[in-house]
């Protein structure tokens, strides 16, 4: 037979199985096809973008088919703000929609982190805090410089809380708890929306500013007759992927000499002691000298360096398992599906695990023909374990192994406490690894539960409303104790804080929409809404334990309690309006009023309106074909107000919670705040196409957008000659301008059901900081001995400034006296920027019968970073990088020349005391420098420039290797499905230019947009590999 | 709106700026000659970012009492004490940095400067010894108002305040000798007139408390912190200091070197034992000279957790008067009795009885030596031991006489070898107070460590390095 459009147009490539059976073909170019059936049998035909057909096959040999467009897959419906669904054509913004299997097979703990390479202009940074912990998703760039640039999650339909409490921070350290969204199951993911900019998320008001992620969660589906049970199982096993590199051929010395405290005599011997105070690697070669035993000085002690992988081998290998198992029902009058999982996990470092527990249950029901009822409950517990202390936290192994001297065999220290309960190390310099994986501990466990209800009552064909309610509220247990004899709690620690969290949205929704004439038809919804927030804790700390290895807090002698409460509040009114003309030209108005408890006491409501316009033109022109099959423009306007973060509009006074000599203490707050504080405003524009060729199978959607937000609300830092640290200002302008593509194409699609397809997303931002207020040079970010990272008017946001090299015009760097590198005074420069030049990600899939492989590589293309990681180890001479360039003296030291030439004439004695030239100002050094005066000149003169690192990187981010059996094979088990998968994610960098020190180019992005471009002691970034199976029945 | 106890800011102040104000062990005590810090490179700054931070944030604080008890007539013996410690903590820094944000400096919230310009060092001088001398008369008339027991100084003593006031408008004036002696000239006669701290028990301190780790005292603290090991040790200039003169205080300040404690001990002599300090900035084998096991440390009585903090004792009046009549003949008194009432307030500030203190005093006179500079010399470094553990005071006074001599290894660090004259601004006020950060650098001749301050102008320091560090054969 001949399979055609409606027009007679044949369609070459459409799919055509025999049903129940794998047996199928594909039509030609010219659209015929061939099959041998029996008589009675069914076919079904398929093609993207036409409605699946199902014939019987009579007697007759021919079975010709005209297949109709499908309205619903062409103008797929999308779900926009507020829940309400549009179709896609009509769209004047772009959105993205990600299918939830893209998230449960090769998964993420943290589903926002799977977003990373899948969205075009969705920036996702892979955190290396350990299982739970947060993600960090930045749509279009930061708009907002404040502290909060996270997008909104909204839930089918109600904004979840998604603070991180408590949050790590790159300098200060700290435990990652996890952000509100690593709460959420894959598994009950139906589907997520990225709606991008401010143009889709205008309704959504302030917290939207950032664009809104939309999840809809899975839905018993109408179809199903009796109870349908899903089952699926996941389990990683998670390695190291990267890892710090260290030298290992110099042992411990402050030069080229292991520093010694004295000398002891062992068996008639003189026997060098070892300082236990030093702790620095600028010592001589390790090649078996012999020393006092650093632990027993009455046994002597071989320096040789360990194997190279033995900090390696302090890790082990982690693993993740997740069961999911759920349970649907329903028909056209109603639905449900019920799920359970258990997510266990056991982390790389020894001792620390993560569980989480999720129960959630989704029903819906048509009451009436008018009115019904959709709810929802989700209740999820989460337990972690000794959580990884990160950055500069005293509890984060990294911040000690990247500086263990080369002779300590880490098995030594494994015994890390002695017999009085007293640590064990070779130094006092830092803590012994093992002691801080066992003596500092951490436990924390929520019980948190996400609900709504939602009615909906339709008044007649064209009018209804929709009233709904949710909540999200959680309670967090957090327990962390230290030892007595822990190096950053002496004395003893624990502490026991309680968060209650809690996040209520309610809204109520009219809904017009008709038909007004033959070809025009439009929908006016008017709603309101009101928010309101609030987080909790109480608890305390208490140092000083009387009874050692009781952590109650009653056992301590210093006491402090915690209190803190905030609470938010922000009341909504809004209207959406659309026109369509003749289902080709639509036009969207928005419209939004807050009222925001944030804000100044005169300035706390604040309006915005959005516009936007879609224009299928292939529709309005006639111009679809076969080759062109789809085309629209699209334009849009939109403002967003923003607020900021409580309590920024008064003053007022700190007490201090500890007394001295009996006295209570106070001082005034160090910021200086705002009274009259307004919202940020985004004024954004995007123009936009969507575009489809070759019968959908080459598809072109392209975005150009450009957003500037004023009267940012930030905390700037401002002279410290001022008494205080920061102001707020309420002014200044952030601008973002980018396009983004993204590209589909299925380049293969052969009768015998191979299937290629590939997808290209590609995005590029621009953020610039356009101004600030008067009298403020720069804001800065972070600030740390490796440098600043600032937004500065008139430059680029996120510039990383620090010391740079001493050079001359030529750009050689200018030796100092003696032939060491030299910073340039106290100059600082831009040395870099935290942003990419521009990001993408290409999936490629290939289908083949039930077989799926889909790959998927991440882009991250310009942009540098801080390395605290690499300071460290020049500090300390631990780095491989230490050893580059040496070679060995007549007196056997080991030694290199800087790569530079002198800035004065170079004198040296001729053996006769006369001072002779040996080199003149501007020549090549040939001083020969020990590695403490090569290297270690970078820190001891912070030459910052050494530590900006390149952080592109190609990332092949994941690979999905799976197999669908056919129902023919399940006929006779009890499945209707099954599906296994071989799982990989963040497997390795393709490409990478951290200048081999052994971090994750992903290092410097903290869930905190405060800490961004910074890394100080980044654990190990691990890549899992593993199984997926699904089946039900 | 609620008025606030203004008690509770002037606590927090004295808590941070006193309590946690000097470090007998920190960077600063190895320029004063009191410490030999062990991996840290004390010519290689960046050590203290925070000081300058710290200093105004309090200063803050003060100037909120100020302004909250201007023109309140219930409350003039807060603003007057208030106002005293203003000039303290604005002392401490320009000591620190030289030049510094003053007249536009800590202004109310409402009316912030928030790039502030830098007042030189001279200007600043003039003005605090101008309100030192006011707040001299406010604090002799009766004023009404008290911070009773939050004043963890003087308990709001007006009278010890005034004092108080006195001896440190002292302390300002003998500073600026060498560079404008004419200015310190006029405030000194008129001092030595005056009521000055006249015994220890008008001392000002403020005793640390071991209520919370932050109040306690730093060296205890960082024992705490270190399993009761301590990294640094001793300086070599002040253990050589009190073992050369015999002086009673040795044993009180300094520990024995672990070695010899080893030889006494095993044979039971205590004669035995030794007391040997570090000298600054040791590199490669010269630090081999010195092994920790051969190094004395800091003493018993400072390393326990409640201890005074020192902001301004007798003995240190007694020694700046000893130098105003040695070298500007003011005064009735001779310069050999303060010489030796300095000396004595110190012993006895230890509880050393009357028998050593004699003993000493009869070796160790003021007449000893004939020429000016000598008694100059023994004044400052019996001094520099008095001054203990205040090693901002004692390094300002070695900055501005140059002594004690100080001994110096061959470490060049950023300093080309030399004991700094400031600490840098920090890095910040290059950032967010550009301009006048460029200005004042260029104004002092550079953002450096080895910039002088205004008053640091005695031509004869610092001394050449002696060269008397011995390297031991290998």
């Amino acid at each position: 037979g001949v399979v055609t459009d409606m027009d007679g147009v044949p369609l070459p490539g459409v799919s055509i199985v025999e049903v129940g059976t794998v047996n199928g073909t594909q039509t030609d170019f010219d659209g015929s096809y061939s099959i041998e059936v029996a008589v009675g049998s069914e076919l079904r035909f398929s093609y993207l973008g036409m409605k699946t057909e199902t014939r019987t096959v009579q007697s007759s040999n021919v079975l010709n088919i005209k297949m109709q467009e499908d309205l619903n897959q062409l103008s797929e419906v999308i779900v926009t703000a507020l829940g309400i669904e549009k179709s896609k054509k009509a769209l004047g913004y772009s959105a993205q929609e990600i299918d939830g299997d893209a998230f449960s097979e090769a998964r993420e703990t943290n589903i926002a982190s799977s977003l990373a390479g899948k969205v075009a202009g969705v920036q996702v940074s892979n955190i290396a805090t350990g299982a739970g912990g947060s993600s960090r998703v930045v749509i279009r760039g930061n708009s907002s410089i404040s502290g909060n640039d996270a997008p909104l999650y909204v839930v089918d339909g109600i904004p979840i809380d998604n603070q991180n409490i408590d949050p790590a921070d790159y300098a200060a350290g700290g435990v990652d708890y996890g952000d509100g969204i690593s709460g959420i199951n894959p598994d009950d993911v139906e589907s997520m929306t990225v709606l991008k900019g401010p143009n889709a998320a205008a309704l959504y008001g302030a917290r939207a500013a950032n664009g809104v992620i939309l999840i809809t969660t899975k839905t018993g589906g109408s179809k199903k007759k009796g109870i349908g049970v899903t089952f699926n199982s996941n389990l990683t096993s998670e390695t190291i992927a990267t890892m710090p590199t260290y030298q290992n051929r110099f042992g411990i010395g402050y030069d080229p000499s292991f520093g010694a405290s004295g000398t002891t005599i062992i068996d008639g011997k003189e026997y060098e002691v070892l300082d236990p105070n030093q702790w620095q690697s600028w010592g001589p070669e390790l090649n078996g000298q012999i020393v006092a035993d650093w632990e027993d000085p009455t046994k002597t002690f071989a320096m040789v360096p360990q194997p190279s992988d033995n900090i390696r081998n302090f890790f082990q290998s982690g693993f993740t398992a997740t069961n999911t198992v759920s349970f649907s029902s329903g028909d056209e009058k109603a639905n449900m599906r019920l799920s359970l999982s258990n997510l266990g996990n056991e982390g790389i470092i020894p001792g620390s695990t993560y569980d989480r527990q999720t129960i959630n249950f989704r029903g819906f029901a048509n009451v009436t023909d008018r009115f019904s009822i959709d709810a929802k409950v989700n209740y999820i517990h989460h337990k972690g374990v000794n959580r990884p202390g990160l950055a500069a936290s005293s509890s984060n192994v990294m911040s000690v192994l990247i500086q263990m001297p080369r002779h300590i065999d880490l098995d030594r220290l494994k015994d890390y406490k002695d017999e009085n309960g007293d640590p064990f190390n070779f130094t006092t310099a830092f803590e012994n690894p093992y002691w801080t994986i066992n003596e500092l501990q951490n436990e924390d466990e929520r019980d948190r539960v996400i609900g709504f209800v939602s009615m909906n009552y339709k008044f007649n064909d064209w009018l209804n409303v929709r009233a709904r309610t949710g909540t999200d509220f959680y309670t967090d247990e957090r327990f962390s104790r230290r030892a007595i004899g822990s190096r950053s709690a002496r004395t003893g620690r624990v502490s026991n804080y309680t968060w209650h969290v809690k996040e209520n949205n309610s809204d109520i929704l009219f809904t017009a929409e008709d038909d007004l004439s033959e070809n025009w038809s439009g929908s006016l919804s008017v709603g309101a809404s009101r928010l309101y927030s609030k987080t909790e804790v109480t608890g305390a700390l208490g140092q000083s334990l009387r009874v050692p290895e009781l952590y109650h807090i009653t056992n301590a002698e210093q006491i402090t309690p915690r209190y803190d409460k905030v609470e938010r509040e922000m009341q909504s009114v809004y209207a959406a309006g659309q026109l369509a003309y003749k289902n080709y030209l639509f036009l969207d108005l928005t419209a939004r009023n807050d009222w925001s408890s944030v804000l100044g006491i005169n300035n706390y409501s604040f309006f915005y309106p959005s516009v936007s316009t879609s224009f299928v033109f292939t529709d309005a022109l006639k111009l679809n074909s076969n080759v062109f099959s789809f085309g629209k423009l699209r334009a849009g306007y939109a403002e967003v107000g923003n607020d900021s973060n409580p309590y920024l509009t008064t003053l007022g006074y700190v007490s201090n919670t500890q007394t001295v000599n009996g006295q209570g203490q106070a001082a005034i707050q160090t910021q200086i705040p705002n009274p009259n504080l307004k919202n940020e405003l985004t004024r954004s524009y995007e123009f936009g196409t969507d575009m489809r060729f070759f019968k959908n199978r080459v598809g072109i959607d392209f975005t150009y957008y450009n957003s500037s937000t004023k009267n940012q609300i930030l905390p700037v830092n401002i002279s410290s000659g001022t008494g205080f640290n920061r102001m707020v200002i309420n002014a200044g302008e952030i601008q973002n301008e980018g396009v983004e593509l993204l590209f589909n194409v299925t380049p293969i699609q052969l009768k015998n059901s191979f299937q290629w397809d590939l997808t290209l997303n590609y995005a590029k931002n621009k953020s610039k900081v356009v101004s600030l207020a008067d009298g403020i040079e720069t804001h800065i970010m972070s600030q740390d001995r490796w440098g600043t990272i600032e937004a500065r008017p008139g430059e680029d946001f996120g510039n990383i400034v620090g010391f740079y090299y001493k050079r001359n015009e030529n750009g050689e760097k200018l030796l100092d006296e003696y032939g060491r590198y030299q910073r340039d005074g106290n100059n600082v420069k831009i040395l870099g920027n935290i942003q990419p030049d521009w990001i993408a990600g290409i999936t490629n899939r290939f289908s083949y019968k039930g077989f799926t492989l889909s790959t998927l590589i991440d882009i991250k293309m310009g942009g540098e970073l801080l390395s605290g990681t690499k300071y460290i180890q020049a500090a300390r001479g631990t780095g491989r990088f230490t050893t580059k360039g040496l070679r060995q003296n007549e007196d056997g030291v080991w030694v290199g020349v800087a790569d530079g030439v002198m800035e004065n004439d170079y004198y040296v004695d001729d053996g006769n005391g006369n001072q002779v030239l040996h080199l003149a100002a501007g020549e090549r050094s040939d001083i020969e420098l020990d590695r403490v005066n090569l290297y270690g000149m970078w820190t001891r003169a912070d030459i910052i420039e050494e530590f900006v690192l390149d952080a592109s990187y190609i990332s092949l981010r994941e690979i999905n290797l799976g197999y669908s059996f056919s129902e023919k094979l399940l006929a006779k088990t009890p499945f209707t499905s099954a599906r296994i998968s071989l799982v990989g994610r963040n497997l390795l960098y393709l490409q990478e230019h951290m200048d081999g020190i052994g971090v994750t180019p992903e290092a410097a992005f903290s869930s905190e947009s405060g800490s961004q471009g910074s890394e100080s002691y980044t654990l190990p970034s691990t890549r899992s590999v593993g199984v997926n199976l699904n089946v039900a029945f | 709106e609620e008025q606030l106890d203004v008690g509770l800011l002037l606590t927090r102040v004295q808590q941070e700026m006193i309590i946690n104000g000097s470090n007998p062990i920190g960077t600063l005590a190895n320029y004063a000659g009191y410490a030999s810090s062990g991996g840290n490179r004390p010519f290689d700054g960046g050590f203290f970012s925070d000081e300058f931070a710290k200093g105004y944030r309090n200063l803050l604080n003060i100037s909120e009492i100020i302004r909250l008890t201007d023109g309140d007539a219930e409350m003039q013996g807060q603003n007057a004490i208030a106002r005293v410690m203003r000039v303290y903590i604005f002392h401490r820094l320009t000591d620190l940095y030289g030049d510094i944000p003053y007249s536009e400096a800590v202004k109310a919230s409402s009316e912030v400067i928030t790039q502030p310009m830098y007042d030189t060092q001279e200007s600043i001088y003039g003005s605090m010894l101008d309100e030192l001398k006011e707040l001299s008369s406010v604090l002799s008339e009766t004023q009404q108002g008290s911070f009773g027991d939050s004043d963890m100084m003087y308990q709001s003593d007006n009278e010890k305040w005034m004092r108080f006031a006195n001896s440190l408008r002292l302390r300002i004036a003998l500073r600026v000798r060498y560079v404008d002696e004419a200015l310190a000239r006029e405030h000194i006669s008129e001092l030595v007139n005056m009521d000055l701290i006249e015994s220890n028990e008008e001392n000002a301190f403020v005793p640390s408390s071991d209520d919370f780790d932050s109040n306690q005292n730093p060296v205890y603290n960082r024992l705490i912190s270190n399993s009761g090991i301590l990294p640094e040790h001793m300086g070599q200039t002040i253990v050589d200091l009190l073992n050369d003169q015999d002086d009673p205080r040795l044993t009180i300040l300094v520990t024995p070197t672990p070695n010899s404690v080893m030889v006494a001990d095993s044979v039971g002599d205590s004669n035995l034992l030794e007391y040997r300090g570090r000298p600054l900035g040791l590199e490669g084998l010269e630090r081999d000279a010195y092994p920790t096991s051969d190094l004395s440390q800091i003493g018993l009585y400072y390393r326990e957790p409640v201890i005074e903090m020192p902001v301004l004792y007798y003995s240190e009046v007694c020694f700046a008067l000893a130098e105003a009549k040695l070298m500007l003949d003011l005064g009735s008194l001779e310069a050999d009795v303060w010489y030796e009432r300095g000396v004595r307030a110190d012993m006895e500030r230890y509880g050393i009885d009357e028998a050593e203190i004699a003993s000493f005093l009869s070796s160790n006179s003021l007449d000893v030596v004939a020429d000016e500079e000598a008694k100059l010399e023994m004044i400052m470094n019996q001094k520099n031991i008095a001054l203990f553990p205040n090693e901002l005071e004692a390094w300002s006074e070695w900055r501005r006489t140059g002594y004690p001599k100080i001994l110096i290894g061959s470490m060049v660090g950023e300093t080309d070898g030399q004991i700094p004259r400031r600490i840098n601004y920090p890095v910040s006020e290059a950032n967010v107070n550009s301009v006048n950060y460029q200005e004042v650098s260029t104004r002092i001749g550079g953002d450096l460590m080895t910039t002088k301050v205004w008053w640091d102008a005695n031509p004869n320091v610092p001394y050449e390095h002696p060269g008397e560090i011995l390297v031991p054969e290998p």
